[in-house]
């Protein structure tokens, strides 16, 4: 187990019994809540161009204005 | 929303709020920065990074203090080998709950949630019968 793994491991136990929390949001949380800050921008990065949404002309193709 | 997921919000965010210490009319001050760094000037107050990062510059925030003291109050956080400061998760939302446009509203629930997480209490520690 990553010491990552580990960390968002914690964070489970930690919020688990969070009211109003879906499985799956649990997850979401305890992985970002685990995450360095550069760990987090990183992602954020990765998720932009999964989508296809980094730059301002590939957002225009899908009506974003900016 | 960029400090807030640098802070653990699971957002996304498509461009970067700066908060600068000028007065709004000062702001081809800032422009000529980026511009110098082979930025596209988008709107006054917004350029384009030569990677394609959108970057807003702030000379306000909303529903909260003035700068010096938001900034004497601003978490530090190490983030791409700098020290950079950033405004609390309470602060950021407290200045969209004054905003509350609708894009706002997403952003208050996953602020809140994050915040009533991180004070969720650290489970005591298992220790090994001997």
């Amino acid at each position: 187990m990553s010491h990552m793994d580990k960390k968002v491991a914690q964070w489970m136990e930690r919020i688990k019994d969070y009211p109003g929390l879906e499985e799956d949001e649990q997850y979401m949380f305890a992985r970002s809540l685990a995450a360095t800050p550069d760990q987090r921008w990183e992602w954020m990065q990765k998720t932009l161009h999964s989508l296809d949404l980094h730059t301002r002309s590939s957002r225009r193709k899908y009506g974003f204005k900016s | 929303m960029g400090a807030a997921a640098l802070q653990g919000v699971p957002v996304v965010t498509l461009d970067t709020d700066i908060w600068v210490n000028l007065n709004s009319r000062q702001y081809m001050r800032v422009m000529n920065l980026c511009l110098q760094d082979g930025a596209t000037m988008l709107s006054k107050t917004v350029v384009e990074l030569k990677d394609g990062h959108l970057v807003n510059f702030l000379y306000e925030v909303h529903g909260i203090n003035g700068f010096a003291y938001e900034y004497g109050r601003a978490e530090k956080i190490k983030w791409l080998g700098l020290e950079i400061r950033v405004l609390p998760l309470r602060r950021i939302l407290k200045s969209k709950q004054f905003i509350l446009r609708d894009k706002d509203l997403a952003h208050i629930h996953l602020l809140e949630k994050t915040l009533g997480l991180q004070n969720q209490k650290k489970p005591a520690n298992k220790r090994k019968k001997r």
